[in-house]
């Protein structure tokens, strides 16, 4: 009877088109908006993913008041020795991180963020590069921008008009200072839009305004036998600071921005929007759809055919449309968060995860849609065909 | 007839052939809908029997109980008092799920406004009994096929409902009523929507393919130009079988 379903679905070209239509914009709409939100909270620690991709660095150590990246508290020189004193710390190589102001070949001052890099290894650098390499940031004054802010965020436009990108061999002021750009790197966008600029440690010391602790975090990587929560607990015991792995770095990160930030409060409306646009349609129309044709039901129950079994049909009419709905949407969100913006600041990851929270969602949806009209079949006399 | 089943009244029109067996045989039913002062009383205690093989026609006034006595004998209503047997099973004593089993399997349907499913085919309207019943969509296709033959419609077996005329609309709906090959076909109005000639050649189908087969069929009409096809009729009125005739010329007596 499967068959006879689908038939009597697709055959009722309007409604189906409707249903499928309220399925697939609820599918957008939440596609779209689940994939902005975790993509821009996913944006508030990209140096750290960045770096976590790159380096193979297991821990972050900071300040225990560091509430987010940008909130960097600053530590001593000594905290560095004190984590590498640690029982089950392979390694530990410091990184800067602070906001400085910088004038552009134009003329142009833009507040960013100079990270700057153990000297010896370059570890927690980017990993990706439009030109040079990271080893580059060895020659003299060398900093590395990244190509998009480079773009737009570093451009200057001069006196005729012309915009003027700045890029390898140019020179930029730190706090008065000559910086040379050696290479542009390809990060992941970041959420706040101050440039990163990478640098070494000792650069990063020279060019920042004078502070006694200029040392923001400790990248640490533990022992291949070590227990990474044992590891975390005796770094924080034996040295009052507090110990994240990278993922929970950034999760802390990351819920800094939604506890403090109406960000997910608006994006949690529009998803629900979605949620009852594609109710509101999809089930209006399904249950149209049942209406109309239940004279036709009552006659299949009439003939034998059994509750369970027109459960079954509507099911899979639900389903049907569920499934077309969700490709379609799932498609239709994924043209506009990849290709569409690609290489711009609106190109956004499709995580597999918003696309399951997603499914779920529609399959709520399209059950609630089917509920009312699976109640109306359920109940339906097939006397009533008799009816005239 | 051996039977001592109790027709109201008593007399030999209201006794089917005694060699047939039965098909029908209802005793004292009733049915009322509503509660309270809006208690409607549809049947006031009807007794009728149907006989294998026989053609038997309900008439009467508009809510005289017709459609609610088929509903009864085919199991899509539930009585409310007396006895109702259909082929010697007692729906009253069946759970609905095994109701609806039985009447899938031996019940045959042929409804007014014809009832068919608007975007499948002839030969897949047709079929529908042979799917709800578990037969593959090919397999039940290809029958309905053949049963449309049966009913002068095999070259139309493609054609959606909508391309067909009111006559051969019914036509695909008794091939959809005997394609299983039940023992008992309900038919309400099956002619109301035709025009004269056309609801002869459809009732002249019925009583050649499904009657000839000793089947037991029984239709409610109002179609007085079909009462000639009866082997009986039954006159309904008031929510009671009033009279059962071999002759519809007995009717104005």
């Amino acid at each position: 009877m499967n068959f006879v379903a689908l038939r009597m679905l697709t055959g009722d070209r309007a409604k189906y088109l409707g249903i499928l239509f309220g399925v697939t914009l609820a599918t957008l709409l939440i596609v779209h908006q689940v994939t902005i939100f975790t993509g821009l909270m996913a944006r508030t620690w990209s140096v750290v993913r960045d770096l976590r991709d790159s380096s193979g660095v297991d821990l972050i150590v900071a300040d225990p008041n560091t509430e987010f990246l940008n909130d960097a508290r600053p530590l001593a020189d000594t905290d560095l020795q004190r984590v590498r004193s640690v029982p089950g710390v392979e390694w530990a190589v410091p990184m800067g991180f602070t906001p400085v102001k910088a004038r552009m070949p134009g003329g142009r001052f833009r507040t960013c963020i100079v990270v700057g890099l153990d000297d010896a290894t370059l570890i927690g650098g980017p990993s990706k590069f439009a030109e040079g390499t990271i080893g580059d940031l060895r020659k003299p004054d060398a900093v590395v921008i990244d190509a998009l802010d480079a773009a737009k965020l570093l451009a200057t436009t001069d006196a005729d008009g012309v915009k003027r990108v700045p890029g390898v061999g140019d020179v930029i002021e730190i706090n008065d200072q000559k910086a040379r750009v050696v290479a542009t790197s390809l990060n992941t966008r970041p959420f706040l839009s101050q440039p990163i600029v990478y640098t070494t440690l000792s650069n990063a010391r020279r060019w920042a305004p004078p502070e006694r602790r200029q040392l923001a975090y400790v990248l640490v990587k533990a022992r291949a036998e070590a227990d990474m929560s044992a590891l975390r607990e005796a770094i924080g015991a034996r040295t009052g600071l507090r110990a994240d792995s990278v993922l929970g770095f950034g999760f802390r990160t990351v819920g800094y921005f939604i506890r403090n930030t109406g960000i997910p409060v608006n994006f949690g409306i529009t998803i629900l929007l979605g949620c009852v646009v594609g109710v509101a349609i999809s089930g209006q129309t399904f249950f149209l759809f049942v209406l109309d044709n239940i004279r036709q039901l009552a006659a299949l129950k009439a003939m034998g055919a059994t509750d369970f079994t027109l459960v079954r049909m509507t099911l899979t009419q639900a389903s049907l449309v569920g499934v077309l709905g969700y490709g379609l949407g799932v498609g239709g969100a994924w043209l506009l968060v990849v290709p569409f913006f690609k290489g711009t600041d609106l190109e956004f990851d499709l995580y597999w995860q918003v696309l399951a929270l997603a499914g779920a969602l529609i399959a709520a949806i399209v059950l609630a849609a089917s509920v009312v009209s699976l109640r109306k079949v359920l109940t339906l006399e097939p006397a009533v065909v008799f009816k005239g | 007839m051996t039977t001592a089943t109790m027709d109201t009244p008593r007399k030999p029109d209201a006794l089917p052939d005694s060699r047939a067996p039965l098909a029908v045989s209802c005793r004292g039913v009733t049915k009322a809908y509503g509660q309270g002062q809006s208690k409607v009383m549809a049947l006031r205690g009807v007794d009728l029997t149907i006989a294998c093989g026989e053609l038997m026609m309900l008439v009467g006034p508009s809510g005289c109980g017709k459609t609610t006595l088929i509903s009864v004998i085919a199991g899509i209503l539930d009585r409310d008092e007396g006895e109702c047997g259909v082929f010697g099973n007692d729906f009253a004593h069946m759970s609905q799920r095994a109701k609806t089993r039985w009447r899938g399997s031996n019940i045959g349907f042929v409804f007014q406004a014809f009832n068919l499913l608007p975007t499948l085919n002839a030969a897949e309207n047709a079929a529908v009994p042979l799917m709800i019943l578990g037969e593959g969509r090919h397999a039940a296709v290809k029958r309905a096929r053949e049963m449309l033959d049966r009913v002068g419609l095999g070259d139309r077996w493609k054609s959606l409902p909508s391309q067909l005329s009111g006559g051969q609309q019914q036509r695909v709906a008794i091939a959809r009523a005997l394609i299983h090959g039940p023992k008992l076909i309900v038919c309400d109005e099956p002619t109301s929507a035709l025009d004269h000639e056309t609801g002869h050649v459809i009732m002249r189908l019925m009583k050649t393919i499904a009657v000839a087969e000793d089947r037991a069929l029984v239709i409610v009409t109002h179609d007085a130009r079909i009462f000639g096809f009866a082997d009986r009729i039954a006159r309904m009125d008031d929510g009671r079988v009033e009279r059962i005739v071999r002759d519809p010329a007995d009717l104005q007596t």
